[in-house]
C-alpha cells in the first residue's frame, strides 16, 4: 500500500515533534515538518497538510485549493472533539482524543486509496500468456492491444497480487487453476 | 531502537532486538554473557568494536546507513563480513526453513499440491541464492589473491529479494485448503527471517562492497 504523505507547518517545536511521533509510529505516515512555508514549496505532494493558524493566516492564497486535506493545529480548550470540527485538532485534547480524530481522516483517505484486488478477465489473460513464457510484444500481438496496455496489465497484477516475478506468477496460476 | 555503542551491553541489545541473535551467530558469539559490553566481546574475539557496532546498528535499523563510515573500512574486512553471512544462509537459514518445510509437508494430508508448489517455489529461490554464493566465493578469493577480476560480472539486479516477497506474500496472501497452521507459521517466519537478512545484507553488498571493488581496480 502506498504511504500516506504529511506536512506539519508550525513555529512551534514541540508540537510539531510530538504531532510527527504519533503520525509516524501509529499510523505509518511519511511526515515533512517545516517550521515556515516557503515559496518553493509544493503543499500538492501531501496528502494532509497539518497547519498552524499563524501560518495559515500568512500566506492563505496557498491554501485555496487545498481545502479539504488542511487539519488546523489549534490549542483551543476543548476536551473532547466537535461533531462540526471537521478540520481541525487541537493541542489541549487528550491522546486518546487525538489518535481517535487522527484515526478517522486516515481511514477516510485510505478508503479513497484502496480498491478492490480482483482480476479482471482481461488481467488473467495477461496472466496466462506470462506464464507461458510470452514477451510483452508477443502478448500484445496475441491479445491486439499495445505493449503499454500490456505493461499497465502487468503493473496491476502485480500490485493486486502482491506477486512480481514470473515463477511466482506462475506457482499463483497453477494453485488457482488458470493453467 | 537506540543506536548501539562500544559501552552497551549485549545482553540490553537482545533482548531489545532479538534478530540480532543471527549477527552474533555468524561472529560466533555465545550466549551467556552477563554484563559483557560490545567493546569486551570484541576484545575476546579480537572483532574490530567499531565495524561490528556499525554493522550491528545497520542491522536493526532500516534506516540507518551510513555510507562514509562504511566505506571507510577495508575490503578485507567487509568481505569477510559477507563471507560469513554466506555460511550463516549456508548452514543455519536454508537448512532452517527446509527443516521446516517438510515437516509442513509430512504433516498436511488435504493440500499437498499447493504445498509443493510452493516448495518448488522455495527450491528456485534456494538454488539462485546458492549460485549467487558461488559467484561470491569466487569473486572473494579472486579479491584475496588480488587477482584481476571482470568488473563486468558483478550483477546488478537482485530477483531473489524480488522471489523471496512473493513467495511471503503467496502464503499471507494466496495459501487455501488446510494445512497444520503451526508448522506453516514456523515456515514462514523462518523465510521472512531470511528476507530480512538479505535485504540488509543487499545493502552492504550493492550500495558498499561492489562500489568500492570498482574504486579498487579504476
Amino acid at each position: 500500500m502506498k504511504k500516506i504523505n504529511a506536512i506539519i507547518l508550525h513555529e512551534d517545536s514541540l508540537i510539531s515533534l510530538g504531532l510527527s511521533k504519533i503520525l509516524r509510529e501509529l499510523f505509518n505516515i511519511e511526515v515533512n515538518i517545516e517550521h515556515n512555508l516557503s515559496d518553493a514549496m509544493n503543499l500538492d505532494d501531501y496528502d494532509l497538510i497539518f497547519v498552524s493558524p499563524n501560518t495559515f493566516a500568512l500566506c492563505h492564497t496557498k491554501f485555496i485549493t487545498l481545502k479539504f486535506k488542511i487539519i488546523f493545529i489549534s490549542n483551543f480548550n476543548s476536551n473532547h472533539p466537535q461533531e462540526n470540527t471537521e478540520n481541525f485538532i487541537s493541542s489541549q485534547w487528550t491522546e486518546e482524543a487525538i489518535i481517535n480524530y487522527i484515526g478517522k481522516k486516515i481511514s477516510s483517505l485510505t478508503e479513497i486509496k484502496s480498491s478492490k484486488n480482483e482480476l479482471s478477465k482481461r488481467e488473467i489473460d495477461v496472466l496466462k500468456l506470462i506464464v507461458s513464457g510470452y514477451l510483452n510484444k508477443q502478448i500484445a500481438d496475441e491479445l491486439n492491444i499495445s505493449i503499454n496496455t500490456v505493461l499497465t496489465h502487468r503493473k496491476n497484477l502485480t500490485a493486486k497480487l502482491g506477486i512480481k516475478s514470473v515463477s511466482g506468477l506462475s506457482v499463483y496460476a497453477m494453485m488457482n487453476g488458470l493453467i | 531502537m537506540a543506536i548501539i555503542k562500544s559501552d552497551s551491553k549485549l545482553s540490553d541489545m537482545i533482548i531489545e532486538e532479538p534478530s540480532t541473535l543471527s549477527v552474533l551467530n555468524r561472529f560466533g558469539i555465545y550466549l551467556g554473557l552477563g554484563d559483557k559490553t560490545l567493546s569486551d566481546v570484541c576484545h575476546e574475539m579480537q572483532l574490530d568494536v567499531n565495524f561490528f557496532a556499525t554493522i550491528l546498528n545497520t542491522y536493526i535499523n532500516e534506516d540507518y546507513f551510513p555510507e562514509d563510515t562504511l566505506k571507510s573500512y577495508s575490503i578485507a574486512k567487509i568481505i569477510e563480513y559477507l563471507f560469513k553471512t554466506n555460511q550463516y544462509y549456508l548452514h543455519f537459514s536454508i537448512p532452517n526453513i527446509e527443516r521446516h518445510f517438510n515437516s509442513l509437508i509430512q504433516k498436511s494430508t488435504a493440500n499437498i499440491n499447493n504445498l509443493e508448489l510452493l516448495r518448488n517455489f522455495f527450491e528456485e529461490v534456494k538454488n539462485e541464492l546458492l549460485a549467487r554464493i558461488d559467484f561470491d566465493k569466487e569473486l572473494f578469493t579472486s579479491l584475496q589473491n588480488e587477482n584481476r577480476i571482470e568488473l563486468s560480472s558483478i550483477e546488478n539486479e537482485d530477483l531473489i529479494e524480488d522471489k523471496l516477497n512473493d513467495l511471503i506474500n503467496m502464503f499471507i496472501i494466496h495459501l487455501k485448503g488446510d494445512y497444520d497452521i503451526n508448522l506453516c507459521h514456523a515456515v514462514l517466519v523462518s523465510i521472512m527471517a531470511l528476507r530480512k537478512d538479505i535485504n540488509q545484507n543487499n545493502r552492504l553488498r550493492y550500495r558498499i562492497f561492489f562500489p568500492l571493488i570498482c574504486h579498487h581496480y579504476n
